[in-house]
Order: structure tokens, then sequence, then C-alpha cells
């Protein structure tokens, strides 16, 4: 207990101020069109109608690829008399569509990871 | 003790601060998982099963991407509604996955620190900030031919095993 009253007084005389960021890259792809995304059935105006244009586009002789990114990231840093140290942590939300010449969806993949982004304080 | 203390004091005073930042960026793709994609076999389907969805194809990196996957640049994303990166590639798709970890640290010694050093005589460039970063990246690039089988796989990089420690004096 004094140890830890110790480190608050500390903490509160030495410590002019903290902060707390959150950013955002890109847009999130909704997990639940997402979802509707079936290999086999959906068709490329479909995805278009559903995510709206991906981010990056690779035109293949068998067809194209579609990629969304979004990007989430979390900052926290502490501003101490002497010492200032922060952390950022950016997590990705990834889709990507592949499409026969046909431009029916032949491969789907998926990843959120951007939940996992977290205010840390150590490194 | 005494020696210190002076230093100590000088510190107090002139010193604007030291800043360490950590930067943890991406979701770094698993080795172990990356090895199990094998050349001449392996299809788009299975990559995406064991890696899951790339961070990026390899042409929108800036540099090139060696080997020893140290030239490169991290490419942000763009902003949703902008006009996507449309690249062609008839003969071959790549994929990357990509995980960073960086850490900077620098001290500031502020502009008392700069003026006192030159009013005793200091000649030529006196710094107000002695500063130092570092990045480890780890990547897993997959390239599929036409025929939608794994061409090549390279594989680079751990940032679990980042141990490096910046320090602004060395």
């Amino acid at each position: 207990m004094r140890k830890t009253a110790l480190f608050l007084a500390v903490l509160i005389f030495a410590s002019p101020g903290c902060a707390w960021y959150r950013a955002k890259i890109g847009g999130r792809p909704d997990p639940e069109k997402v979802s509707k995304i079936v290999a086999g059935q959906t068709t490329r105006q479909e995805v278009d109608a559903l995510l709206g244009a991906p981010d990056a586009v690779a035109r293949l002789g068998s067809g194209d690829v579609y990629l969304y990114r979004y990007d989430e990231g979390k900052a926290f840093l502490l501003f101490l008399l002497l010492v200032n140290w922060g952390n950022l942590d950016l997590k990705p939300d990834r889709l990507l569509v592949a499409f026969d010449s046909n431009g029916l969806v032949t491969n789907v993949a998926y990843r959120s990871d951007s939940p996992k982004a977290e205010f840390r304080l150590k490194p | 003790m005494r020696k210190i203390l002076p230093f100590l004091l000088v510190l107090l005073c002139f010193a604007q601060g030291c800043t360490i930042l950590n930067f943890h960026m991406g979701s770094p793709p698993s080795r172990e998982c990356a090895l199990a994609i094998e050349s001449r076999k392996s299809t788009l389907q299975e990559v995406l099963d064991v890696l899951g969805p790339p961070d990026a194809f390899c042409e929108e990196m800036a540099g090139e991407f060696g080997a020893s996957g140290v030239d490169f640049e991290l490419d942000f994303p763009e902003l949703p509604g902008a006009r996507p990166h449309v690249l062609e590639t008839p003969d071959s798709l790549c994929l990357l996955w990509v995980g960073t970890r960086s850490r900077s640290s620098e001290i500031d010694f502020g502009r008392g620190v700069q003026v006192a050093t030159i009013a005793l005589g200091a000649r030529g460039y006196v710094p107000l900030i002695f500063g130092a970063a570092g990045e480890r990246a780890s990547f897993v690039r997959v390239r599929l031919g036409p025929d939608g089988v794994v061409d090549a796989v390279h594989v680079s990089g751990v940032p679990e095993e980042f141990g490096y420690n910046p320090n602004p004096f060395r």
C-alpha cells in the first residue's frame, strides 16, 4: 500500500499529463456484408454493391483480385517530468476477394484484427 | 553521488525531456504457418486458409522487396472512396503479409543547454536533440503462377525476436 501510494504521488507530481489517441484508416468492411460473399455464387457486381470499391485491384489473366483494407490504431502517451513514453498499436482488417474471368467469386478471405488494438503502457 | 547530483540538477533545469516511442504495426504473419506453404503444390485457397488475406499486393510496396526484407517501406492504405490501385499483373499474383515493430528514442537537451554550450565556447553544430530509431519487419511473400499454384514463398524476420534497444548515444 505504501509503495502504491508513493508511486501514485510520484506519478501525480511528476507527470504533467497523458494522452490517448485513436486512429482509423480506411473504411472497415462490414463483417455482416462480408459473410454474404460466397465463392461460386456471388458475382463481382454484387461485391461492388455490398462493399464499394476496393483499395487495390490486381488484374490477372484469369480474373481480378480485390483487396480491402482497414487499420485501427490506439496510442497511449505518458508525459513525465523528464521522460515521455508512448506506445502505438496498429492492427489491420483485411479482405481479399478473387474472381474468375466471368466475374464470379472464386476465393474469399477475411480477417479482422482491428478490435485487438489496445492502449498499452508496456512496449 | 556528489558527482551525479550536479548532473541531475543540470538535466532537470535544462533538459526538455527524453522521449521513447514504441510502434506495433500490423499482425505479424506466423513463420511456422508460412513454412507449411509448398511451392508447386499449394493453391491460392490453401495459402489464404493458412495465412488469411494479405496486407498488400507486392507491387504496391515502395522499393524492391528483396530476400533480406530490409529495403521497403510500409505503404498506408488509401482512404475509402479513393481511387483504388489497379495493378496489371497478367502472369502472376504476388501477395504480401507484413508486421513491423519499431522503436524510437530521443533526448531533447533544450534551448538552455544549447545556448549555454555555445556561451562556453563550443564551436560548430551544437545538437538540440539526439535521437535514434530502429525498425524490424517480418514478412511473408507468396507468388502464384498463372496456373494459380504457388511459385515461390519468401519468409523473413521474426518480430518476436525484436531485441534491440536504440541508444541515442551509440
